[in-house]
């Protein structure tokens, strides 16, 4: 099956900061989340998806389109939602909306007023008496309805209170899955995450650190705590991440199996969340302390 | 397209009054320019809406928004140019009729009333005016170009005063010109404005496929 979504070797260069051979792919039907610490790469990724950046290596197709020569085909096919709004503040959502809605040749006005409805947003009120949470839900509602099959969301959640953010997810959870569409949903809230996606992406330092479906992640890595002895009883070469005390350990290791018949009963095993997982990932084998 | 110069009316709709009042102010301040009046009013209203077009949109950046729809590039470059259209005609049509009734109210302003000739004029130093200030804007966006739209706006409503001032001592070319007659005249002066127009489209929208958002 043709991916949904497939970066190659993307990479992207500016003063300072590099994003370097980027690779992955989505399958339709599924949620990825893309996930990194502040400053990764994500939304530059995204950008450079959406061709609000320009590519300086590799190549993105998108629907199996080249999504630079087929930048508007593919945007037809696309809904985007910001990490802020660029929403005109001085007008009301019903304004807005017939500003957006001549654009997309399969816009839906029965979809566009269930998901206010459902939404709960006021049509006749100024976009800039909207809280940030509402505007959120209105940049959704425009993205569900004129029958996307991709939507990107760049850090949708962020700055939203955890009340909203619920919320938020909630209405993610219900109407995106209840719909089967694929989605690139990029968050530094990984908790966000672990309800949701069925694939995981971590970009670190503008690098593709891993790409894979959640469960691969869940039956690879795990969570080991134990004394110092056992980590130098062989497992030193399946840690990812470690954070040593003076006594004990605790660390992210990546071949399970491997590792619980090294360490048989001398050291406990928890799943790790993604959270635990991008720490240690992004953190490395060098700098974590127990305790720190 | 239509629709981008939709968004502008409707982001700028309740700045109308402001056009107004601000006619009425210069309609006041300008009194001694005489005939050349509505040149001026018409060229400085004309072009405030056009930068203001761009305030607004830098304000909600929306550039990130419009790029990310499924919006060619050259209709988003184009609606600005389009749009000065109606605004320009907004500004003529509203001084027009603020100098024709303003004496008659006895409101302190020019009683020369509005030439067509003069009118025309106002419209078409919008349209250079312009021409050079959308490059620039769809080169840096509108927060790095404000210091060229500061010395266009001033050194315009500098200028129509220096060319009232000049105008008045009908200079030798002045007259030449004259002569040539003024259907030509204007002919040509339509025709070289609509071609500075067209070459800072196709400039600006070379320049805005290049900006990164």
């Amino acid at each position: 099956m043709t991916p949904i979504l497939e970066l190659r070797s993307v990479t992207k260069r500016f003063a300072g900061f590099t994003l370097e051979q980027i690779n992955f792919a989505l399958e339709p039907g599924y949620i990825m989340g893309f996930i990194g610490p502040n400053g990764a790469g994500k939304t530059t990724t995204i950008k450079l998806i959406m061709n609000l950046l320009r590519l300086e290596g590799g190549e993105i197709m998108i629907f199996g389109l080249d999504s630079r020569r087929h930048e508007q085909e593919i945007k037809q096919r696309i809904g985007f939602v910001f990490d802020e709004s660029h929403f005109y503040e001085n007008l009301t959502i019903a304004e807005m909306t017939r500003l957006i809605a001549p654009f997309y040749r399969s816009w839906d006005w029965a979809a566009y007023q269930k998901y206010i409805t459902l939404f709960d947003l006021p049509e006749r009120k100024l976009l800039a008496q909207f809280s940030r949470g509402m505007k959120m839900k209105y940049a959704l509602a425009v993205a569900l309805s004129h029958g996307a099959e991709l939507l990107i969301m760049d850090e949708p959640t962020s700055g939203l209170d955890p009340l909203a953010r619920s919320e938020f997810l909630d209405i993610l959870r219900d109407v995106i899955l209840d719909e089967r569409r694929s989605v690139l949903l990029s968050s530094h809230i990984t908790s966000d995450l672990d309800r949701i996606a069925d694939y995981v992406t971590l970009i670190n330092a503008g690098r593709i650190i891993f790409s894979k479906s959640k469960e691969e992640l869940l039956d690879e890595y795990a969570l080991v705590k134990g004394e110092k002895s056992v980590l130098e009883a062989g497992l030193r070469p399946y840690v990812v991440g470690l954070k040593e005390g003076q006594f004990g350990f605790e660390g992210l290791v990546t071949n399970k199996v491997e590792v619980q018949r090294i360490a048989g009963s001398r050291a406990v095993f928890e799943q790790p969340n993604l959270e635990e997982i991008l720490l240690f990932c992004v953190r490395g084998k060098a700098n974590g302390h127990l305790g720190a | 397209m239509v629709t981008l110069v939709l968004k502008d009316l409707l982001v700028q709709k309740k700045l109308l009054g402001l056009e107004l009042a601000y006619i009425l102010v210069l309609s006041y301040a300008f009194r001694t320019m005489g005939e050349w009046l509505p040149l001026s009013i018409i060229s400085t209203v004309g072009f405030m809406f056009v930068i203001l077009s761009g305030a607004w949109d830098d304000r909600a950046s929306a550039d990130r928004l419009w790029n990310s729809l499924p919006v060619p590039k050259w209709q988003i470059v184009g609606s600005r140019y389009l749009a000065v259209f109606v605004w320009t005609a907004l500004a003529a049509v509203l001084t027009c009729i603020a100098l024709v009734v303003l004496p008659k109210l006895g409101f302190p302003t020019t009683s020369e009333g509005v030439s067509l000739d003069k009118a025309a004029a106002g419209v078409g130093t919008v349209m250079v005016l312009t021409s050079i200030f959308l490059p620039v804007y769809f080169a840096f966006g509108y927060t790095k170009s404000r210091v060229l739209n500061i010395l266009v706006f001033t050194s315009s409503i500098s200028l129509a005063g220096m060319v009232s001032n000049f105008m008045a001592g009908r200079p030798a070319w002045v007259e030449a010109v004259a002569q040539i007659g003024s259907f030509s005249m204007w002919g040509a002066s339509t025709f070289v404005v609509i071609l500075l127009l067209a070459l800072s489209f196709a400039l600006s929208l070379k320049l805005y496929q290049r900006r990164e958002f």
